[in-house]
This record gives structure tokens, sequence and C-alpha cells, in this order.
């Protein structure tokens, strides 16, 4: 008795914790002091975010931005011009699937012998133009000098398939590639100067150099963009890499150039009815409604155990798509609120347990309902590329399917013990 | 073993085939049926000039035209149309001081529609094998073919589900312009509609006296009832939106996904008669019989309420049986 009183105390401090950290950071003003509450944030904050999460796409406005193919002197007719226009759109769309930038709106544009690319990002990128700009450049790598005035041939290294994403505390995120031990001879050729750089369509904007002794035995090279933007902005560093391998996958680079506008054009948001206020409040008043159905139809217990159970639910899946900075977009706010039905018909489910033994059978089926969600929208998520916003429908499945599993492991079964079965034992 | 092979290639046919006919014809529909759609390539006149009256009149002038799929604040979309002929038209309709401009669009998001409808087709086969997987770790009391004749019904209506959806928003598609994300409620219904049918299995193995007749009785039964639970919620969510937006586009989305819930709910009520309904009423009377049998022989310890209230009534004839009999 005294273990079932603990187990329910500690569950209660998951509820709190989870809650804690799933609440909205409040700012309010008054005599012009301005209060934050709570005043510390685990979670990252800036303009672009509301309440932490990312404005996503369809709620908040979104940002344009246009790529104009340059076709120089070459006589291409119009037909042919489409013909690029398409290609391009194709190998762009392949670099931002390959990036995970699954939430940008990708389309063409032709008329006045102009020739355009259209990006449409959410409000929550930032550095939009040199994003364009590395999205639409043609990928033509090569490498020189640290002088810049002879190129190395380093291309016949295998470095295709051995260019990753690195973390070191002093560098921070960079470029590395690791190499045979049968490379090493290319790598002191090419490291005569201590560094060499790598061109981007015939400009250097990467300087490669082993960091350490460990590199100099684990054949280890690494790259670290010069940019202005990439020194100092961390994030944009990160997509910057990430777009950067995606030019070693393709087998040739693009054939025409693209000029990208300065300037960016605001979009209202496609659902101007539907704002963060009306959805925050709508979710308020579900969750009101169906406490108070819960309350009538299972009386008073039952009523707090599918408060307390929700309050589990929701906090631990809000902390977690708060953790993995979800956008709140329409598509993820819809399939959070049909979610939030389907685990209240669960929770009513377990309220009509009887015994213990239907109690283990309940919430097995929770896991495996748990372990299914994962394993789909984990496949989905990996393996089924151009999903467009229908990721976003799997990335929020993936957060409740691990809550289900979680839960049905540990809160949810000192919840059903204290509040249902206890109260039906007495009452028998 | 020749008769092995011809047994499990019928079973690998029974399951698949149907997916692959199904496959194909969404495949058709998707690439042939959406005529005003974010998926096809558009011809757009974007009005430069800034003047709202002279912008008003000038889209008011296009409004008749058959192959106007949309307009988007100061842009006109056509599909389905010939370039040459909106130009004119446009040309016909300008005055002096307003300035236009047309270009192409290209769509770029066929890849997304193609890839949703793999999904969905994909969500079936992962919940003919995810129930399968449960059955035969649940119980071992049934075989494949009571398997199939378990899922039939589930199977039907998720099927019909998929094809009068993606076949509704085609006709609808020539009346509306339809979005990527007008396809996320029916994928959204389709998961939940898998997730319910694997939550329906209620405490089944451990009943000794179950047959599979009463299995999948209380199965369909059970999620019968999830479902009216997702009617009413759906029905109140409706509700909502139409009171907070009036017939706004999001109105149209749940009036629309309601309406395709309504509808399987229905064809999957048809075809849960198919399998043992009726079966189990006459098996619940057996075993009614069973347990009052059993209980005055003094073996058992079965509670059922049903029974004595059955029992009771049978002892107790109605007035108007009485009546009857005093009257003959």
């Amino acid at each position: 008795m005294i273990f079932s009183k603990t187990k329910l105390i500690l569950a209660l401090l998951f509820i709190l914790i989870f809650t804690l950290l799933a609440l909205p950071r409040i700012t309010f003003q008054i005599n012009d002091q301005t209060y934050v509450i709570p005043e510390f944030s685990i979670f990252p904050q800036d303009q672009a975010r509301i309440g932490n999460f990312k404005k996503g796409m369809d709620v908040f406005n979104s940002v344009e931005a246009t790529a104009r193919l340059d076709f120089g002197t070459q006589g291409l007719d119009d037909s042919q011009k489409f013909e690029v226009l398409k290609q391009t759109i194709e190998r762009v769309q392949n670099r931002l699937t390959q990036v995970g930038m699954h939430d940008v709106d990708l389309r063409g544009e032709f008329g006045d012998d102009e020739y355009r690319l259209i990006f449409n990002y959410p409000e929550y990128y930032q550095q939009i133009p040199a994003i364009t700009n590395l999205l639409t450049r043609k990928g033509e790598i090569t490498f020189v000098n640290s002088q810049a005035t002879t190129e190395i041939d380093f291309k016949d290294s295998d470095i295709n398939s051995n260019i990753e994403v690195g973390y070191l505390p002093g560098l921070q995120s960079h470029i590395r590639f690791t190499f045979p031990e049968s490379k090493s001879l290319e790598i002191q050729q090419a490291l005569v100067d201590r560094f060499f750089l790598m061109s981007i369509d015939g400009t250097p904007e990467v300087q490669i150099f082993q960091y350490d002794q460990n590199d100099l035995t684990n054949f280890t090279l690494r790259g670290l963009p010069n940019t202005p933007e990439s020194i100092g902005d961390i994030a944009f560093r990160d997509t910057y890499i990430n777009i950067l391998r995606t030019y070693f996958n393709e087998d040739a680079p693009l054939e025409f150039s693209m000029s990208v506008d300065e300037s960016l054009s605001i979009i209202p948001p496609s659902v101007n009815e539907l704002s963060v206020r009306f959805i925050a409040l709508f979710s308020i008043m579900m969750f009101v409604a169906l406490t108070i159905v819960t309350l009538i139809k299972y009386k008073f217990k039952g009523g707090i155990f599918f408060l307390l159970a929700s309050a589990t639910y929701l906090s631990l899946t809000i902390t977690l798509l708060k953790y993995i900075s979800a956008p709140l977009s329409l598509v993820s706010v819809l399939t959070y609120l049909v979610l939030t039905g389907v685990t209240s018909i669960l929770i009513w489910r377990m309220i009509e347990v009887d015994n213990n033994e239907e109690m283990k059978f309940v919430l097995k089926k929770i896991r495996h309902i748990g372990v299914i969600i994962v394993v789909i929208s984990l496949f989905t998520l990996r393996f089924i590329p151009d999903l467009g916003r229908t990721f976003e429908i799997f990335a929020t499945f993936l957060i409740f399917g691990l809550s289900y599993l979680l839960l049905g492991l540990i809160n949810f079964k000192v919840l059903i013990e204290n509040l249902i079965l206890n109260y039906k034992n007495n009452a028998k | 073993m020749q008769n092995k092979i011809k047994k499990i290639t019928k079973r690998v046919v029974i399951i698949f085939l149907p997916i692959l006919i199904i496959a194909s014809i969404l495949f058709v529909i998707v690439n042939r049926g959406f005529y005003f759609s974010d998926f096809k390539d558009s011809f757009v006149v974007e009005v430069l000039t800034s003047d709202n009256s002279l912008q008003d009149e000038f889209i008011q002038n296009f409004q008749r035209r058959d192959d106007l799929a949309r307009v988007d604040g100061n842009k006109l979309y056509f599909q389905n149309s010939d370039l040459g002929e909106v130009s004119l038209e446009a040309e016909l309709n300008t005055r002096e001081n307003l300035e236009y401009n047309i270009y192409t669009e290209i769509a770029n998001n066929r890849e997304v529609l193609i890839n949703n409808v793999i999904l969905t087709i994909f969500i079936l086969v992962v919940a003919v094998l995810s129930v399968f997987y449960l059955y035969s770790a649940e119980s071992k009391k049934f075989n494949l073919k009571e398997y199939l004749n378990v899922f039939s019904p589930f199977f039907i209506a998720s099927l019909t589900y998929l094809i009068t959806s993606i076949g509704l928003l085609s006709i609808i598609s020539r009346l509306r312009y339809i979005q990527e994300w007008d396809f996320l409620p029916i994928i959204l219904s389709q998961i939940i509609f898998t997730v319910l049918f694997v939550i329906s299995f209620r405490k089944i193995e451990r009943d000794e006296a179950l047959t599979f007749e009463i299995f999948s009785a209380r199965l369909y039964r059970s999620l019968r009832l999830y479902l009216v639970q997702i009617l009413i919620i759906s029905i109140l969510t409706v509700l909502t939106f139409s009171v907070a937006f009036g017939a706004g586009v999001f109105f149209i989305s749940l009036i629309f996904i309601f309406s395709i819930l309504l509808f399987s709910t229905i064809i999957f009520w048809v075809s849960t008669i198919r399998i043992g309904y009726p079966k189990f009423r006459v098996r619940v009377k057996e075993l009614k019989v069973k347990r009052v049998v059993s209980r005055e022989k003094g073996e058992g310890s079965i509670k059922d309420t049903s029974v004595k209230e059955s029992a009771k009534k049978k002892k107790k004839p109605s007035k108007k049986k009485k009546n009857k009999k005093k009257k003959s």
C-alpha cells in the first residue's frame, strides 16, 4: 500500500514537471515593468517562435523568395528553356528533400522571357536570401590551394561517400571528411600549406584542415565555411553544410546559374480565420468539454482520472514537440487535435477497466498501438521522400506513439491502480 | 506440395490483388481526375495596378470563364485553357491605365500527391499485417480463413472510404480548387480508422466459451461504439467551426471529412452484418441456455444478470397473455 502511494506521488510529480515544461512563457506588464513567467526556459527563444514553437505554414505569414535562371548568351528556344526550368525545379526540390526542408514550397514560373523559381518559406526561417542562394547554386565543387591559385585534384579520393556534419566544442558545426588509409598520400599532398580551400561555383568558401592529432591518425579532414553568414550564425552554418553535402550527391552541377532577388514578399496565411488565440481557446474548450462528459459518464473518480491522464499525455507530448522545435502549422495543429480525440477514447477505455488482468491487457494494447505508430512514423519519415506537409502529420504521430509507449509502461498503470481499481474494489 | 503452393498463392492473391487493383484505380484518378488543383500547371494573370475598383472590374470580367480555377487577391489562375485565348481576353478587357502580367506557373507537388496515395495504401497494408500479428499473438484459435473473414469488413470499409474520398475530391475539383492539404483529412481519418480497429480488441482471449463468431461480433460491436464516438466528436467540431467562421474553407473540409466518415460507417455497418452478427445472437442464446443449465446443476460461477432477467421474464407471462387466456 505504501509502495503504491509512493508510485502515485512519483506519477503526480511526473505530471507536474512536464506540465511546467509544457506551459508557455507568459509576458505581461504592470506599471511599465515587464514580467516573464517562468523566468527561465530550457527551450530556445527568438522572434521566429511563438510559445517555444516555430511559426509554421498556413497559420502565420510565409515569406516568398525568387531566383531567376540566367541563360547567358546561349541561344535556347522557349521549349528548351522550359525544359531547363523543369529540370532545375526537380534538382532544387531534391536538395530541399535531402536537407529535410519539407515545409518549404517550391514552384516554377515563366513569362516575358523570364524563368523563375519561387520559394515559399515558413516565417521561422532566418537568412532566407542566403539559403535560397545556396539552394540554387550550380554546385560545382573544386579544391584549390591556400592562396586559391592552383587547383588540387582531390575529387578522385572518394570524397563523395565520406562527407558528414561534424561537431567539436572548439569548432562547433563543421564538415568532416573521413578517408581510408590508402588515401594518406593525397591528403598529405593537399595539406602541404596546412590547409586548402574548397570552392563552390568558382568561389573559395570552405577552409579544409586537420584539427588535432586524432585527425592525423584517423585520416580525417575538417572543413569550416568562411562566408560572413555562416561565421556569425551557427544555425545557418548547419543549413549551409547540409545543403553543401547535397552537391556531392549530384552526378553533375546545374547547367545554368541563377540570381536571387534580395527583396522578399510576405504572403498572408491561407487560412486567415485560424489565429493562435482561436487554436488555444478551441483546445481548452475541447479539453473542458471532454472532462465534463467524462465526469457525467464516469462519475467523480473517473473524471479525476481523465483529468490526470490527459494532463500526463498532453504535457509530455507538448514538451516533446517543443524539444524537437515543431512548427505550429495548420497540419500539425489539426493532427494534434485529432490525436487528442483518439487518446480521449483510449482513456475512456481505461476507466472501464474492472480488474488487474484487464488493466494489463488494455495497457498492453496501448503499448502495441504506440509501437505500431512509432514504426509507421519512422518508416514514413525515413523512407518516403517528398511528403510535403504530410511530413508534419507523421512527426506529430511519432511523438504520440512515443508517449503511448512510455505512459503505457509507467504512468497510466499507477493512475488506473490508484484511481480506478482501488475505488471499484472498495465499492464491491 | 503443389496443393500447398496453390493454397499460399491463393491467400497472397486474396490479400494483395485488391490492394493492387485499388492502387491502380487511385493512380488513374490522381493522374487524370483533378480538374482544378494545386497539382496542375496554371496560367496566371496578375493585376499590377493598385486601384481597387479597376482591379475588381478586371477580375469580374473573367468570372464567367469556366477555366478560371481560382482568384487569389490580385492573381487569377486559369487551368485547362489556352494561353493565347486568356491573353487575348485580358487584352480586350484592359482599360488604358491598367497594367497586368501573364505568366505560366509550374506546379511542383505531383510527387507529394502520388506519395500521399502510396502512404494511404501503405497504412492499409500495415493495418492488415499488424492486426494479423495481434490475432496470432492473442489467440491461436483462428485460422487464416477466419482472419480474412473478420478482417474483410474493415478492409472493404477502408478501401471504399479511400476510393470514395479521392473520387469525391475529383468531382469536387470541378467546382472548387483542390489544395495539397485537402488530402490531409483523408489520411488522418484512414489512420484513425486503423487505430480504432486495433484498439477494438477487448479481453477476448481469456473467455473460454469464446468462438470465432462471438469474437468477431464483439470486435465489431466495440468498433462501432468507437465510430459513434468519433462521429459525435466530428459533429461537435464541425458545429464549433461553423459558429466560429461561418462557411470557410476549413468548414467545408470538415463537412467533407464528416460525410466521408458517415458514409464509411454505413458501409462498415452493412458489411459487418455479413460477419456473424446474426450468428452472434444465435450463439449468445446457446450460451445463455448452457449457463442456465450449468447453474441449475450447481456448476460454474458465471455471473450473468441478463440471463436472470430473461429467466424472470419467461417466468412471468405478460398481462396481455393472461387476458387472452381468460378470454379463451
